[in-house]
């Protein structure tokens, strides 16, 4: 029990999420991009539009962080900061039981987070850029789009106000993160199948990056898939995955992959007549189009 | 899946999860509530052994201010040759207790009986670092103070646990 309710420095975390998250970049996901990158070459599947596509992936990242950063100092450090002093429940301790329950709830936060990006227009204007490579690398982890870093803010502030410590809660998130990243891989075939019972596994990601009709929408788990299996989202990978979004982008542009989700809502919603029509098109799910 | 369905799974999925730790986090409060009641009572100690204490400063302490009724345990560390002391509980004027997870003092110096340390204190809603003094009897408890601007404050800090 004692090993239960013993309290640790938030320094402590940091210092084993840091090795964690941050360190895994170098130790796992860029080696690992590398053998897949031998892979391609193997296979005769090495071009230039793999190349460029990781090069695009890259720089959408570096825009996605600065944005975050951006958005981080002006804002979200004061907002979860009050939130956390004065609309939650008692503070919770820094122990191994709030460490992991925090891993639970950020994961689940992160399930419906990616959810709401999926089924709602200007969710997906965003989150489109993530889905949009031909492709399905490591690299491809690190594809996002503009508003990437705003949605799960609505989703982890009550997070805060159940009383979870917010550095605490961006370690997790992190490390949900992170552990999103190693699941963009087609070189991990299908996992043992308790592991592929309960985890998010490279299969079952891979189907949520698929075009194919069946896929299309599942699989928005994070760490956990039970959440998919529990929710009525889960989908096993059967026929082979083609990977990408519905309405093809056809590029390796970074600008244009970074805002193509915005350019098109942004036409969608000019040609549509009446307000309710315009309004629609941001809170619809994607697809969606007026009565005509 | 319907849309109450997806609701009532998420609201039970999240009530359970967070409520776990926030059981614990009351049964080890209600715990330490019956520490309170029952506070350690130092061993008599002879003066026999008294000639060979020797003063040791890790361990836990229950404070108490001057002229307030409330009070607070303290607990203070080492890590790697260094002494850190942290607010792990304070206790209002009716006895309730509350779980506190807060540094209040990050460098202690010590010299034997006697150790100086920055002590980061709330004053008005404002936090303060002040510059104090402890002094260790051969019972092992504390007496602290500082001097803020004229405004001289002492603790007693009384031993819970060697």
């Amino acid at each position: 029990m004692e090993f239960l309710t013993q309290t640790f420095e938030l320094e402590e975390l940091q210092y084993f999420f840091d090795y964690v998250n941050n360190g895994s970049v170098f130790y796992l996901i860029i080696p690992f991009f590398i053998l897949e990158l031998i892979r391609y070459a193997v296979l005769k599947k090495l071009n230039w539009n793999i190349l460029g596509d990781s090069i695009a992936n890259i720089i959408t990242v570096v825009a996605f962080v600065m944005i975050e950063f951006t958005l981080g100092a002006l804002l979200l450090y004061k907002l979860y900061f009050y939130v956390y002093e004065y609309i939650s429940l008692p503070h919770l301790p820094l122990n191994i039981v709030t460490v992991t329950c925090c891993i639970l709830l950020a994961d689940f936060a992160y399930y419906w987070d990616h959810r709401v990006m999926h089924r709602i227009g200007i969710g997906w204007a965003t989150h489109t850029v993530h889905h949009s490579s031909p492709h399905f690398n490591m690299s491809v982890a690190y594809r996002f789009g503009p508003l990437d870093a705003v949605f799960p803010i609505f989703f982890s502030l009550p997070i805060v106000m159940l009383g979870f410590n917010p550095w605490m809660l961006l370690f997790v998130e992190l490390f949900v993160q992170s552990f999103q990243a190693i699941l963009h891989t087609e070189v991990i075939g299908k996992l043992p199948r308790p592991l592929e019972y309960i985890f998010n596994t490279p299969s079952h990601h891979r189907v949520h990056h698929g075009s194919n009709e069946q896929y299309l929408d599942k699989n928005y788990a994070g760490i956990f898939i039970i959440w998919d299996r529990l929710l009525g989202t889960f989908a096993e990978e059967k026929e082979k995955v083609v990977y990408g979004i519905t309405e093809p982008l056809n590029s390796i542009n970074p600008i244009k992959v970074f805002f193509h989700g915005f350019t098109r809502l942004y036409r969608s919603i000019k040609s549509t007549k009446g307000f309710k029509n315009k309004v629609n098109y941001l809170i619809k799910p994607p697809g969606w189009e007026p009565e005509k | 899946m319907k849309n109450s369905t997806l609701l009532l799974r998420s609201l039970l999925i999240v009530v359970t999860i967070a409520g776990i730790p926030h059981t614990l986090a009351l049964y080890v409060s209600s715990t330490k509530e019956s520490d309170i009641a029952e506070p350690q009572i130092p061993e008599i100690v002879t003066d026999e052994v008294n000639e060979g204490w020797e003063p040791y400063w890790v361990g836990k302490y229950e404070v108490s201010f001057d002229g307030i009724k409330e009070k607070a345990h303290y607990e203070i560390r080492e890590k790697s040759d260094q002494y850190k002391c942290y607010s792990i509980l304070l206790i209002d004027a009716n006895g309730n207790s509350f779980e506190d997870n807060a540094i209040v003092m990050e460098d202690i110096q010590i010299t034997d009986s006697i150790a100086k340390a920055v002590y980061q204190i709330e004053y008005e809603g404002k936090k303060l670092k002040v510059d104090s003094q402890m002094k260790m009897d051969d019972e092992g408890n504390v007496t602290l103070s500082y001097n803020y601007y004229g405004y001289e404050g002492k603790e007693n800090w009384k031993r819970l646990e060697q």
